[in-house]
């Protein structure tokens, strides 16, 4: 009886296994062996074993997508800072409240390309709006997107601008901060940018916590934009040539797949270990409730 | 034998309910039912429900392999039913299917359905790979021939041509070139696309200099240039006066060389080549400098529109193919422009007449059902009628020489003359284009960087090319393990 139901159970659980065994297990393994081959996808692949990844380890764009993208890591605590920034002032009670937080979130739904396009329109050296409005206030403008010192400015730019999905997480966080705390804190003399500072944030760690790790994993993908916006792909002078456009590159364009293989399987460990040393910090400045 | 262990509550003596374990039982329980009470479905329903998911499942399997994917016509009964791949959308697909269409016609044996497959030239390696090729298919740039004829993904047309084909001699040079890969053919042409450069005429009079007069070295394209180039008082472009065309095209003007087929060496820094890209620097200096430049060219309008700065006056001459009189009839032909063969360096006059060369490649994959029958309909394309009938609607240039005079596409309206000049240029047995390798797509991407990195300062053009040719040459060596085939060495002679 018991292994009959056992088996019912499994039966209707096995489009799931199916599915994780076949469209995720398998393919990482595969991509693991694949990154020791010298595989074309036109003919079966060569097994050359750390072939590739030394050959990685002396690629000059290796280098460059990994500063790249490391360079774009300057955009977490901003897009953080920002996005609790506005989360805190929508969480006042103003007139016009659900105006606003739609007109923040709105970004938040454009879809990637769409708000490429849009952006490569801002950014424009000659006609864009984004010099007009630097010159109109006398304030010196830039190439952007031609010019490799402002290029990825501009995309950390471009991506604060859809600060709003993180924002309505915050926004969410902030609402659940208990009041009597605050209350506390105000009775106890504190001012606003110190219940900030020892309720507030403390209390919405989890959350920033958790907004961090997803973000980094993000900005390691870091491709659409890139892909769309910068011609030679790679931007100028290899500027916005980032570590899952190069990859990109490798795979799709050059079909060096057991080398794309390899490049993924070092992006993956890059991965694991951030976010392994976020978890070992997050021990210092991450406060869960049941904690106290 | 795990799956019937049995639950810390069953060890203790105390049965779990229905025998399963009991972190099953706290899930199940939990699961929109009163807590701690299980789903208690009966032994009917359960078999009931579990036989409807099977049936379901075997049926819509079966279903999906069953169904007979068919697109297009219904081929006629006793006819071969071939598939053809193209990349061709909207009127350039009604144009092929015309040509198909015509081809259907001309025969009784052979119906070929076309399927459009959009612009990525890749879809045919997944469908090689998975097995499942169409029997010929059409690719847009000889950026992946070299890399299927290396993989031996692609039929050679060698024996086929000297069997049954026309004589070579009887085709634009390039056009059986663009897909020569070791001394094989490993694809057929269908039309082909000359470079040309079209200067505005009314540009060039409101400037004082004669319109029918157009650079023919390129001493007098810069000079020319830098009287029609404008500048805004803050800096910013108003006019080019020449729009720079891709790297490889200036180093076919110089007479470069891009690869060796018998050594199997990528010459990207050969001195023909950096003497090229020291002339392409050089003229972005003249117009204002690369920055300035792709700040200019990041505001231009679409290509295929009314918008395009050709049109619209921000660029006075450009390269461009013989489709560009159909572009301006049909986008602005108010536009009063010339056509000429691109200018070529002056102390090279050998190379006067020149143009470079690209292609509709069709290819015969490994794996196609009906490779003769293919091989029929590409041998129908290189006939007149077959030529002028899609060369006439899709403004690509005849790729067999005897119908690049054809009256009918080249005599009559503006368009005509205009297209007429290209076909005369596409002939000149000086045409270049870029050598079948099968890492194209890196050489074309690393010299494009290459070319930026010169115009910007950061590398001196030979310092650009010469790691442009060490990182392809060490990717070229990693694809090419094989010993060439026999005959290359006589394919190269006769480059």
């Amino acid at each position: 009886m018991a292994r009959r139901r056992l088996i019912t159970g499994i039966l209707f659980i096995s489009p799931w296994v199916v599915g994780f065994l076949a469209f995720t297990l398998f393919p990482i393994a595969a991509s693991l062996y694949y990154s020791l081959c010298d595989y074309r996808v036109l003919s079966p692949p060569r097994f050359v074993g750390l072939a590739n990844y030394s050959t990685l380890v002396r690629d000059e764009y290796f280098w460059r997508s990994l500063l790249n993208t490391a360079f774009m890591f300057i955009e977490l605590p901003i897009a953080v800072a920002f996005g609790i920034g506005i989360a805190m002032l929508l969480n006042q009670a103003v007139k016009g409240l659900p105006f606003f937080r739609t007109v923040f979130y709105l970004p938040a739904i454009v879809p990637t390309v769409a708000v490429s396009m849009l952006w490569l329109w801002i950014f424009n050296p000659d006609l864009g709006l984004m010099n007009a409005a630097l010159s109109k206030f006398g304030f010196p403008t830039f190439g952007w997107l031609v010019d490799p010192k402002s290029a990825k400015p501009a995309f950390i730019i471009m991506d604060l601008w859809g600060v709003g999905s993180g924002m309505i997480i915050y926004l969410a966080a902030l609402q659940g901060v208990p009041q009597h705390l605050q209350e506390a804190a105000a009775l106890d003399g504190a001012g606003t940018l110190s219940r900030v500072r020892h309720v507030t944030l403390p209390a919405i760690s989890p959350v920033i916590f958790f907004m961090v790790v997803t973000g980094m994993i993000g900005l390691f993908q870091y491709f659409t934009q890139a892909f769309i916006m910068t011609s030679p792909r790679g931007g100028p002078e290899h500027s916005t040539l980032f570590y899952a456009l190069y990859l990109f590159q490798n795979a799709f364009e050059y079909f060096k797949m057991g080398y794309a293989c390899a490049t993924g399987w070092i992006l993956f460990v890059i991965s694991v270990i951030a976010t392994v040393v976020v978890f070992r910090t997050s021990a210092r400045w991450v406060y869960y409730e049941e904690e106290r | 034998m795990g799956l019937e262990r049995r639950g810390p509550q069953e060890e203790a003596g105390r049965p779990a309910s229905h025998g399963w374990p009991s972190r099953f039982h706290r899930l199940e329980a939990g699961f929109g039912t009163p807590a701690g009470e299980p789903i208690c479905w009966s032994k009917g329903l359960q078999r009931f429900l579990s036989g409807v998911l099977i049936v379901v499942g075997v049926a819509g399997f079966a279903l999906m392999a069953a169904w007979p994917v068919r697109l297009g016509p219904k081929p006629p009964p006793r006819r071969v039913f071939v598939r053809v791949w193209s990349g061709w959308t909207g009127h350039e697909q009604d144009a092929f299917d015309r040509a198909v269409q015509a081809f259907n016609r001309s025969q009784n044996r052979i119906f070929v359905v076309n399927t459009t497959t959009g612009e990525d030239d890749t879809r045919i390696f997944r469908a090689i790979t998975a097995g499942v090729p169409p029997d010929f298919f059409q690719i847009w740039s000889g950026e992946y021939v070299g890399a299927l004829a290396a993989n031996d993904a692609v039929v050679p047309f060698d024996s086929l041509l000297k069997r049954d084909g026309p004589p070579r001699d009887e085709f634009i040079r390039g056009s059986l070139g663009l897909g020569k890969f070791e001394g094989r053919h490993y694809s057929m042409p269908y039309l082909v696309d000359a470079s040309a450069i079209y200067w505005n005429k009314d540009v060039f009079r409101a400037a004082g200099l004669d319109p029918e007069k157009p650079p023919r070295t390129l001493e007098e394209l810069q000079q020319v240039a830098v009287r029609l180039f404008k500048k805004r008082p803050d800096g910013t472009l108003e006019r080019m006066g020449f729009e720079m065309p891709s790297p490889e095209i200036v180093i076919a003007l110089f007479g470069g060389k891009f690869y060796d087929p018998v050594k199997r060496k990528i010459l990207a820094d050969c001195p023909r080549n950096v003497e090229a890209l020291r002339w392409f620097v050089h003229m972005l200096e003249v117009q204002g400098g690369s920055v300035r430049v792709d700040s200019f060219a990041s505001g231009f309008g679409q290509y295929n529109s009314p918008n395009h700065q050709f049109f619209v006056g921000k660029v006075a001459m450009m390269f461009s193919g013989e489709w560009w009189p159909s572009y301006v009839e049909k986008f602005a032909p108010h536009v009063d422009y010339g056509v000429a063969a691109l200018p070529y360096p002056a102390k090279y006059p050998e190379l006067a007449g020149t143009t470079y060369l690209g292609g509709n490649y069709f290819c015969i994959p490994k794996g196609s059902r009906h490779p003769k029958e293919a091989w029929q309909f590409l041998r129908w394309a290189q006939a007149w009628h077959a030529q002028e009938l899609f060369s006439s609607v899709m403004h690509g240039v005849p790729n067999m020489l005897a119908v690049l005079d054809s009256p009918k596409l080249t005599t009559g309206s503006r368009e005509k003359r205009a297209f007429g000049v290209v076909c005369r240029i596409a002939g000149n047995p000086k045409a270049r284009w870029f050598p079948c390798t099968p890492v194209n797509n890196l050489y074309l991407t690393e010299l494009a960087a290459a070319a930026q990195l010169a115009a910007r300062h950061k590398k001196t053009p030979e310092e650009a090319l010469r790691d442009v040719r060490l990182r392809v040459q060490q990717e070229l060596d990693r694809v090419l393990v094989q010993p060439p085939a026999a005959g290359v060495k006589q394919a190269a002679g006769e480059r």
